[in-house]
């Protein structure tokens, strides 16, 4: 069992997410990089891909009972266990009665940590992922204590390692399809959209990505349409929102983009702030 | 609607179905069955769809082809009698509101910006059958059509912070029920003691696309006795089929 000592910013359980459910108002929900979620459950071995904790900003510090072994993928921390420095994207054993200290992110926007054998969180609609309206807790608590699966793991070896390239947190180029109003945007407008050097702006959430930078242009609103992660918006005031994992299923904003599934997990970790660049490519 | 949609790629995994760009019932019904229809001889390939007013949108397995489910679809869609094979007898639910005190926060600031009697603006309410346009918004909100002009009313400049779950209001031309407590912005004019949304159900959303409503006026003594039913599960909402 782990105990949560310090809830950290924003610290989530999330899967792969609610699929099934999106025709009936439920927004997919699931880890923000999906890449570093399911390389987290690879390099542990798991045959079935299993729920891990998602943070942002600031980790969380948490207290685990029994040994096990984790792993940390996604954006890096400042990352300590029982005061020692850890290293990223290789499974690390946990002694039992052992601290983990997850303190603020050096590069990238979502960390991930997985456990061998999962963790065994509460499943609504068929995923653990964490939503205000589906589920008690939107997100973890000082004091919440999270069970793992036991495992045998006398016999384990992890030969798997992975050294993360993390440029494209800083220079992202996202492939985009034009969106389903793409053509409703005038051609030296497209050109504009295009062309600019765009930066994440940091009132970006789980729900939506705002990109800074953004050239005057313009669309009109529609009638409310079927919208999914990496729906680029353009908003009548001019901003341009780039909807996330947690995105509503419909929404009424014109869609002039839709990004690859390769571009979102990669703009969910481009760096914020005007020092950074993000840029579109049609394919 | 004999009119084809047009079928387009959506993303990497997307297909958008699109009927002409109107808020329009007879192309609702169109598309609601067409996406039903699909979703039901698909659903191997399929891992979850999304109908709005005009479209709709596939979100296919990552194993399948989106070139090739596309000319699946359109080959589907061209099949004779189609629509004729997949008209089914619409349900009518009866949901009942309570229009009083403490749920109806804003029926009286309509009244009189309306100059009309409280009862006047629940009669008006309660008289249409309601389509359910699509469910989208927040889990289980239903878009519904058919709201009488004379008692549209404008949005809230502010939103509330939190509107209870089951309270009905009134938006501009649409009327609607907030199936999860929320922060809200529609002028609240009653509330329904059902569950809308429950992660319980295997169907979670009480309401679907293609489905209707109508409103009946409880008092509060019966809003409480239903209230109770729905917890122990002994209520059983009142079904019509739509003639």
């Amino acid at each position: 069992m782990i105990e949560v000592l310090n809830s950290g910013t924003h610290t989530t359980i999330q899967d792969g997410g609610r699929l099934k459910f999106r025709e009936q108002g439920v927004p997919v929900g699931g880890a923000m990089d999906f890449h570093a979620f399911v390389l987290a459950n690879h390099l542990l071995q798991h045959d079935k891909i299993a729920p891990v904790i998602e943070f942002t900003i600031n980790g969380p510090t948490l207290y685990f009972y029994a040994q096990t072994f984790i792993v940390l993928t996604g954006a890096e921390f400042h990352c300590k266990l029982n005061g020692k420095v850890i290293s990223h994207s290789s499974p690390i054993y946990v002694p039992a009665e052992s601290k983990l200290e997850i303190g603020r992110v050096k590069k990238g926007n979502y960390g991930y940590l997985g456990i061998l054998g999962g963790f065994s969180t509460e499943k609504v609609l068929g995923s653990g992922s964490f939503h205000p309206t589906l589920l008690p807790n939107a997100r973890l608590k000082k004091g919440m204590q999270l069970v793992y699966i036991k495992t045998h793991f006398n016999d384990v070896n992890f030969y798997a390692r992975v050294i993360p390239i993390h440029d494209k947190f800083s220079r992202t180029k996202l492939d985009v399809y034009p969106g389903p109003e793409f053509n409703t945007l005038s051609e030296s407008d497209q050109q504009k959209l295009l062309s600019q050097k765009y930066f994440v702006n940091s009132s970006s959430n789980r729900m939506a990505i705002q990109l800074g930078n953004v050239p005057k242009i313009s669309t009109p609103e529609i009638i409310t349409a079927p919208v999914q992660p990496g729906t680029v918006q353009l908003t009548p005031s001019g901003q341009l929102l780039v909807l996330m994992r947690d995105a509503q299923t419909t929404g009424g904003y014109g869609r002039i983009l839709q990004l690859t599934d390769y571009a979102i997990n990669s703009l969910a970790q481009c760096e914020i702030g005007e020092g950074y660049e993000a840029t579109f490519r049609l394919i | 609607m004999k009119k084809k949609p047009i079928i387009s790629r959506f993303g990497d995994h997307g297909i958008l179905i699109s009927y002409p760009r109107k808020i329009d019932q007879r192309i609702n019904i169109a598309l609601t069955q067409y996406s039903h229809y699909l979703a039901d001889v698909f659903s191997e390939i399929i891992e979850g769809f999304t109908i709005a007013y005009h479209e709709s949108a596939f979100y296919l397995n990552p194993d399948v082809s989106v070139d090739k489910a596309m000319e699946m679809f359109v080959e589907k869609f061209n099949q004779a009698n189609l629509l004729e094979k997949i008209q089914e007898n619409a349900t009518v639910y009866t949901i009942p509101v309570c229009y009083e005190a403490p749920f109806a926060l804003d029926i009286e600031e309509i009244a009189t910006t309306k100059k009309k009697k409280v009862s006047k603006i629940i009669q008006i309410h309660t008289k249409p059958i309601y389509p359910v346009y699509f469910i989208g918004f927040s889990p289980g909100f239903p878009y519904l059509g058919g709201l009488s002009k004379r008692i549209s009313f404008p949005i809230k400049a502010s939103p509330r912070s939190k509107v209870a779950s089951g309270s009905v209001g009134i938006a501009g031309t649409q009327t609607g029920i907030y199936p999860n407590e929320s922060p809200g912005g529609w002028n609240i004019i009653g509330r329904s003691p059902l569950r809308f949304f429950d992660v319980k159900e295997e169907n979670p959303s009480l309401l679907k696309a293609g489905d209707y409503i109508r409103f009946e006026s409880i008092d509060y003594a019966q809003y409480k006795k239903i209230e109770d039913q729905v917890k122990s599960g002994t209520y059983s909402i009142q079904k019509n089929l739509l003639k």
